[in-house]
């Protein structure tokens, strides 16, 4: 090939290239707008569940619709990472693990959000939405019957458990194809200190997800 | 009200302040609302707010034109406290963003969307940190309102006629309201001696500041025996 020929191919992979920097940096620039616009009307409905909760009595669909929050609030901030902003984890806060993942179980299908008293946990209430929704969603789309969703400690952490009744789907891998909410559920588990193991058991799918216990003396 | 559980909430969304108007109210803190940095400011200098919490997206200036007029003020030929504390809500979550904050003169920070028990604490701790700083611009205690600028003194709805020295006692001792003056302190910051000897300067003035005050059911200009003198007793 010519040196004239050379500079020509040059220039061209070269302008290949600048389109390309260009056509990425005008999509990071609609991502970072959508991002900015969903921060105001989630701070809104957030605020507005937080005054509804405060209603005498209470209603549990709150809770509901606080689970879906979270999750839309994590989801935020993974919109932000992409965007440059500081990938430090979220702290946690402590979680009724039973009552958290019921009421984001409820938003899916009928049935009650379970009382107070299961194992308390210290975690990004962000990132466990989006371990229960996602997995709820799969099973929604895949699944029997009801989902039961259990809690309990282990000797080593808390173990939050989701089965499927027998006849449901069997699992897909993670981040393949359409199985991405189980790539991104877990993630979110991994990003909580955790882990998360999803596999068929006598004809269900059952997903465990594992929050070990933080350093220091173990809360009751 | 204790006037430092005031707010002054600046956010344009209407939703939005509506909503953490609603939860600071029933968190005990009396709320005023503005949409605008103009709003903003003259309820800076009307409301005298304990706290300012702010949003930057704005409409028109931005939050942080507020922030750099409230810092700027000088709290001497306006009311604006340029102490006030301010903490800005924004859905800018950059590190930039936070640095210029900051750097602007914001005390605290937070990202939306964000927890309200969060930005609750961060209220409660920064007005925690701001009790017994020096206020400047309108001095409120109770029902009772000191302005250094225009010498207006106001007991609820009545206005009361100090003179000159009485009116700089009132000022000196509302500065941080339930601490003791001494005496030797207060002849000096209020009279300018230098030395002290006995003298019932004091005692007089602060005798006819009580009975100019005493339409309140309040006590207020209180003798600390053998010490010197307090504005009121904490609530």
């Amino acid at each position: 090939m010519t040196g004239a020929g050379t500079a020509l191919l040059a220039l061209a992979a070269l302008t290949l290239t600048t389109t390309r920097v260009v056509v990425l940096a005008r999509r990071l620039r609609r991502v970072e707008w959508a991002e900015h616009e969903l921060r105001g009307p989630v701070t809104a409905l957030a605020l507005a569940c937080e005054r509804w909760g405060r209603a005498p009595g209470g209603d549990e669909r709150v809770e509901v619709v606080e689970a879906q929050l979270e999750r839309l609030r994590a989801g935020l901030v993974d919109l932000g990472r992409a965007c440059g902003a500081d990938p430090r984890a979220e702290p946690g806060s402590p979680v009724d693990l039973s009552r958290f993942a019921g009421a984001a179980a409820a938003a899916w299908e009928e049935r009650p959000v379970p009382r107070a008293g299961g194992p308390v946990v210290q975690a990004d209430r962000g990132r466990l939405a989006q371990v229960v929704g996602n997995l709820v969603d799969n099973a929604a789309e895949h699944g029997g019957g009801e989902l039961e969703v259990t809690a309990r400690r282990t000797p080593t952490g808390t173990r939050l458990e989701l089965r499927n009744p027998p006849g449901a789907a069997k699992p897909r891998r993670a981040g393949r194809g359409r199985g991405r909410g189980l790539g991104i559920a877990k993630r979110a588990a991994q990003e909580m200190g955790g882990g998360l193991d999803v596999r068929s058991e006598d004809d269900a799918v059952v997903a465990s997800l594992e929050l070990p216990d933080p350093p220091g003396p173990r809360a009751a | 009200m204790d006037e430092h559980r005031s707010l002054l909430l600046v956010e344009d969304d209407e939703a939005t302040r509506g909503f953490l108007a609603d939860n600071l109210e029933a968190d005990g803190f009396r709320v005023f609302g503005a949409a605008g940095v103009d709003e903003a400011l003259r309820a800076v200098e009307a409301r005298a707010p304990g706290m300012v919490v702010l949003d930057l997206g704005l409409q028109g200036p931005s939050g942080l034109e507020l922030l750099d007029r409230v810092r700027a003020a000088d709290g001497i030929s306006t009311r604006v406290d340029p102490g006030v504390p301010v903490i800005v809500l924004t859905g800018r979550c950059g590190e930039a963003d936070r640095l210029r904050s900051f750097a602007r003169g914001a005390d605290d920070h937070l990202c939306k969307p964000f927890l309200y028990p969060e930005l609750l604490a961060r209220i409660r701790a920064l007005l925690r940190r701001a009790e017994g700083r020096p206020r400047r611009g309108v001095l409120r205690v109770g029902e009772l309102s000191v302005d250094p600028l225009t010498r207006a003194v106001r007991l609820g709805d009545a206005s009361i006629d100090l003179a000159a020295k009485e009116f700089a006692l009132l000022r000196a001792l509302a500065e941080d309201p339930t601490r003791v003056y001494g005496k030797q302190e207060l002849l000096r910051d209020v009279w300018g001696y230098r030395s002290v000897g006995a003298t019932r300067t004091l005692d007089a003035h602060a005798c006819r500041l009580r009975k100019k005050l005493r339409s309140s059911p309040r006590r207020w200009v209180l003798n600390v025996r053998g010490v010197g003198y307090r504005l009121t007793d904490a609530p």
